[in-house]
């Protein structure tokens, strides 16, 4: 009986230690970071004739947030951990799901800033792979950001599969 | 008996309940909370010289772990706690951040040294070898930490992350002088442990990451070392000033290092030199054979050959990285009333293999032909060691 009643403690922990992280971690896209994704949108359609709209429901994305960029194609946004913080970076996607770019909007760790560099977040453009290990073997890694590297290609990819999920199921 | 046993199992396996309880609070219910940690396990063997044998050493080097936590956004808290051969506890890096502007911060307490490579990535996943450098262990000297206040920042628009902080000299004289012609420096880190200050030292470094796959690093360290001399001295005193002068060490250190990764090829290079003052008075008033030149260098070529470049060992989640270095650290490339001493040029040539069996796990394995510039000998040095980190 004991027993049972640690077990039903420790899930409500669980689940309200998850809900409050959840809460807390949340993470507010602000109008610097709009401006920025509106001028990469630009700079990749060549285009200043679109709009974002937020392709919703929390629960199917985790706190992955996916927009559709009328008409030309999606734009993800997420947080992943670098050593003991965390970072917020964005995806372009074509509407095929391919991506055009990814770029990192706040960096908030003393080391592993290196995974900020453009030229660096180029090689994901030229990704096109169905299983996670050849995604991330097709990144070079840096020396001294390993942990951030290892993150933004473990988030980045799961982040292309819910979008990939998304576009089959529709 | 039966029904002992049964109570026995029930109250481990509730007290596990209960351990994984607890355990759980403190992650989940603790979003900023942070552990890690790094292991360092070796084991060196000496080969034979002539008919002179010598014992292999077993040995944890080194057990750190690591506990963070993050106040807030903007406040955070670094330490790392190290066991040194089983029986020595230091504080490796103990320390507060806090972010004044988005991407600067101010940090206070025990910190690392941002000089060279190893001193700040010293992770035993991080680098190749058994065992760390010696142009890090002796001319830098790592793990070199001292207690200070800096600020740490980077412009991700220039690609740069940079580093300058205040912190307290090597302790030279303590009764006594603690350098020496052998080890330079090394012995006069502080570490933090009731540490003493007349005036701070400066240290500072920038890494320029904006060519992918390169990291070029510059570091600097200005300063004079302290003296125990100074404690309670008048300064009146002229014959006992100038005699506490002569105690103290000047030091310009500079570094150069670069890193280049490419797909499985991997180059490290790095540049250590040291200009010392004040040596002749030193060595004189201490009978110490100091350097007043301290060089060091290495370059280093590794590969992962699981990368498909050799058939049936492919592999897309281990690593087997091989890896030759070149190295010579000389703490008298040139010295100041004492002759120069050929021993303390030493040069060693490193080839060995890290089976890399996930990001953070390496199992070890090189051979070292060391020498130095008084004699034609050589000798060898077998490692064998893990590595983890997380």
């Amino acid at each position: 009986m004991h027993f049972k009643n640690n077990i039903s403690k420790v899930a409500t922990l669980i689940v309200a230690a998850l809900l409050f992280f959840s809460f807390t971690s949340a993470y507010v896209l602000n109008a610097r970071d709009w401006k920025k994704i509106e001028k990469s949108t630009i700079a990749l359609f060549n285009t200043a004739d679109f709009s974002f709209s937020e392709i919703n429901t929390v629960s199917k994305f985790g706190p992955t947030r996916l927009f559709k960029i009328a008409d030309l194609g999606y734009l993800a946004f997420d947080q992943a951990p670098s050593k003991f913080h965390k970072f917020e970076y964005y995806m372009i996607f074509s509407d095929k799901g391919d991506i055009l770019k990814i770029d990192v909007l706040n960096y908030n760790e003393n080391y592993g800033a290196e995974i900020c560099n453009k030229r660096w977040l180029k090689q994901f453009q030229k990704i096109n792979t169905s299983s996670f290990l050849t995604y991330n073997n097709s990144i070079d890694g840096i020396s001294g950001a390993t942990l951030s590297v290892q993150s933004i290609s473990a988030n980045s990819w799961q982040v292309t599969q819910k979008l990939k999920t998304h576009l089959q199921l529709k | 008996m039966k029904r002992t046993s049964i109570c026995i199992m029930f109250i481990a396996l509730l007290s596990n309940v209960n351990a994984q309880n607890s355990a759980e609070k403190i992650v989940a219910g603790n979003p900023g909370l942070h552990i890690g940690g790094y292991a360092q396990v070796d084991f060196n063997l000496n080969t034979r010289q002539g008919t002179i044998h010598n014992n292999g050493k077993l040995d944890v080097h080194r057990l750190v772990t690591f506990f963070g936590y993050n106040f807030n956004e903007k406040a955070s808290f670094v330490s790392e706690v190290e066991f040194e051969h089983v029986s020595e506890v230091y504080v490796e890096q103990v320390f507060l951040d806090y972010k004044i502007k988005k991407n600067l911060s101010i940090n206070a307490g025990l910190m690392l040294i941002p000089m060279g490579i190893q001193n700040l990535y010293h992770e035993p996943a991080s680098f190749n070898g058994v065992e760390r450098t010696n142009v890090d262990k002796y001319i830098i000297p790592t793990t070199w930490r001292e207690m200070g206040i800096g600020l740490s920042g980077r412009s991700i628009e220039h690609s740069i992350n940079y580093q300058a902080m205040l912190v307290n000299g090597f302790n030279g004289y303590n009764d006594g002088g603690v350098f020496s012609g052998k080890s330079g420096l090394r012995s006069g880190r502080q570490k933090g442990a009731e540490s003493y200050i007349t005036y701070p030292d400066f240290a500072g470094r920038v890494s320029y990451y904006g060519h992918p796959g390169l990291n070029l690093g510059f570091s600097a360290y200005v300063g004079d070392s302290e003296s125990k001399a100074y404690d309670g001295l008048d300064l009146a005193d002229e014959s006992a000033v100038a005699s506490a002068d002569s105690t103290i060490i000047g030091i310009q250190m500079l570094g150069v290092d670069a890193r280049y990764n490419k797909g499985s090829l991997q180059l490290t290079g790095q540049y250590i030199l040291a200009n010392l003052s004040n040596t002749d008075q030193y060595n004189a008033i201490t009978s110490k054979d100091l350097g007043s030149k301290l060089t060091g260098y290495y370059a280093e070529v590794g590969y992962n050959l699981m990368d498909g470049i050799i058939p049936f060992i492919e592999s897309e989640t281990e690593e087997l990285i091989a890896f030759a270095r070149y190295e010579n650290y000389n703490t008298h490339a040139e010295s100041e009333g004492v002759a120069i001493n050929d021993v303390y040029n030493r040069t060693e040539m490193t080839f060995g293999l890290g089976f890399k069996v996930a990001q953070g796990a390496v199992f070890k394995a090189d051979y070292q032909i060391k020498s130095n510039a008084s004699s034609e000998e050589e000798t060898g040095q077998f490692n064998f060691g893990i590595g983890v980190w997380f």
